[in-house]
């Protein structure tokens, strides 16, 4: 335990340099991935609070996405001069009510007919996209072009790779953090109540819908701001971002990376962005290649990268002991 | 004054007559057991007073307070609690766990976003000391899912004991246990339920007379008698339906 400690704050030191130096280190395109990798994994870690702590499978969380995403550009194309992080936070805002509209409607179902509505949900919200042409762009989308930030001392461009960059990880760097620190609080212990007994919960004197709401609230803000710097990295915004495929992709990533432990989901998207962009410059088949990968991973690993990643150190930590005289 | 008060209460499922009109009250620190025999009506009364369903008629009230518009979650808050008869836990959560999620109801921190319990030393602490009331601190940090049923069924009450409740309904405590199981489990309630009124459904009747103050049969659906233990054993009607010559 004690010499374990000093090599986890050493991996995360190297890390945080690797995080810092990125932008001296990469290519911008490779940049452009990582930045990419970060918006997808608060997506995917905001989805994980769902399916991975609470239990609730929903096929429909991009609709916050999508929300977010696209109050963002509406508030950049509609108030000049607005600062982009105050659009990121309207956009979040937007998100967090859409959260609270879906959340309170869905207080009282669980399982197969949860899944279905959240469906529905996901599916009328895109329709609301396509038929609100004046608003969203419909087929369109809608093009943005983040101002620049200035922050007294330093003023960042978001239309340059590594201003981006910097802007994604300290914003959504933190908000991984207090998603971190969420799961070890009442309210985080609250959900995985919910996961393992509502029932019991309620008898022990837990107000189960206050806490299904005030989760659907937070994930939901959470997914809207991933949106919203999706948004500020592309200068654009399509229905793509509120579409079920974008359901898909995180519930995806999630699976991939492991929905048993707070890093699979940031493994997961991570390695979702950078898999399909190499299988997408091999072939415009890449989808079938990872749809095989997704039920490989199902079946003969269910726990995901995470859970792969902890079997083989355990069964290094178990060999290595065995060795000791 | 009763801490518990159940006055004609009745319940219908689609027609069939499960209880009708049952009457009964327990008074602070009281321990009522109810018996009769299997489809009585027992794990429906503790429905409705516990609120998982709702009465067809009659009242229910706790502490002088009507309790049938209230969810489940309103009545523990107020001090009631329940244990069920088939255990039920969360899992795959540590004992440490389970019993925290009690006491942090009880303290109000259900849903605090800032607050972690379990570096809280005072909310562990509280944990720590019933596990050692129920006998399981030596476990604290074992996940429910490995326990041995015994131990399941005391991490139950422990569970329902963090709520500090004024009023415990104990569903079958001791039902699956074997007999030294039985005696250790029997004697643990006695010891920690010593200050808090207690309802309790038991078919094994040595448990019953040991435990309880008074004694109430439920006969489908019917109060058939109530009163203390010596006055059951005696009550011809009680020994025909239920309890037999032997068990007199």
């Amino acid at each position: 335990m004690t010499s374990q400690r000093p090599r986890s704050l050493a991996w995360m030191g190297a890390a945080a340099a690797a995080l810092v130096a990125a932008p001296y280190l990469l290519p911008p395109y490779q940049l452009r991935l990582v930045t990419e990798g970060i918006v997808f994994s608060l997506f995917a870690v905001s989805y994980n609070l769902l399916l991975g702590h609470a239990g609730l499978l929903s096929f429909g969380h991009a609709m916050f996405f999508g929300v977010g995403a696209f109050a963002t550009a509406i508030c950049l194309n509609g108030l000049p001069g607005i600062s982009c992080l105050l659009a990121a936070g309207l956009g979040t805002l937007a998100a967090l009510l859409a959260g609270l509209v879906v959340g309170s409607l869905l207080l009282r179902v669980k399982g197969t007919p949860f899944a279905l509505l959240t469906l529905a949900f996901n599916a009328l919200f895109f329709a609301i996209g396509v038929k609100w042409h004046t608003l969203t762009g419909g087929d369109d989308g809608l093009n943005v072009v983040p101002p620049k930030l200035n922050l007294g001392l330093l003023i960042l461009d978001p239309g340059k790779g590594p201003d981006m960059y910097y802007l994604t990880l300290i914003v959504l760097g933190a908000a991984l953090f207090f998603c971190w620190r969420f799961t070890a609080t009442a309210m985080g212990h609250s959900v995985l109540l919910l996961r393992e007994n509502e029932e019991r919960m309620r008898f022990l004197g837990y107000n189960t819908n206050v806490t299904r709401l005030m989760l659907f609230v937070f994930v939901g803000g959470l997914a809207g701001l991933a949106g919203s710097f999706y948004t500020l990295l592309n200068a654009f915004v399509s229905l793509d971002a509120i579409s079920i495929d974008m359901t898909t992709k995180v519930l995806l990533m999630t699976f991939l990376g492991g929905t048993g432990s707070f890093p699979g989901p940031v493994l997961g998207a991570f390695f979702y962005t950078y898999v399909q962009d190499y299988l997408s410059n091999l072939t415009d088949n890449w989808q079938l290649i990872m749809g095989v990968l997704f039920i490989g991973m199902v079946l003969f690993a269910p726990g995901g990268l995470s859970g792969l990643g902890q079997g083989i150190a355990s069964r290094l930590g178990r060999s290595k002991t065995a060795s000791q005289p | 004054m009763a801490i518990l008060s159940v006055k004609e209460l009745t319940k219908d499922f689609s027609g069939l007559r499960v209880l009708i009109g049952v009457d009964f009250e327990v008074g602070p620190q009281e321990k009522l057991a109810i018996i009769g025999p299997n489809g009585a009506g027992k794990t429906t009364l503790f429905n409705i007073v516990s609120g998982k369903f709702p009465a067809t008629s009659g009242e229910v009230r706790f502490k002088g307070e009507a309790m049938n518009s209230l969810a489940p979650h309103a009545r523990a808050r107020r001090g009631m609690a329940r244990s069920f008869q088939i255990t039920n836990l969360f899992q795959r959560l540590s004992v440490l766990e389970n019993v925290l999620s009690g006491v942090r109801s009880r303290q109000g921190l259900r849903h605090h976003l800032l607050k972690e319990p379990l570096r809280d030393r005072e909310l562990v602490a509280a944990c720590d000391a019933i596990l050692e009331k129920v006998g399981l601190l030596h476990l604290r940090d074992t996940p429910v899912q490995e326990l041995a049923y015994g131990q399941q069924r005391a991490l139950e009450l422990g569970v329902t004991l963090a709520l500090e409740p004024e009023l415990i309904l104990l569903d079958e405590p001791t039902a699956g246990m074997s007999r030294q199981e039985t005696e250790e489990a029997t004697a643990m309630i006695k010891r920690v339920t010593e200050t808090i009124a207690c309802v309790i459904i038991e078919h094994d009747m040595n448990v019953v007379f040991s435990l309880a103050d008074r004694i109430a049969v439920l006969h489908y659906g019917v109060i058939l008698a109530c009163g203390a233990p010596a006055e059951i054993r005696r009550d011809q009607r009680v020994k025909d339906a239920y309890l037999g010559e032997e068990e007199s």
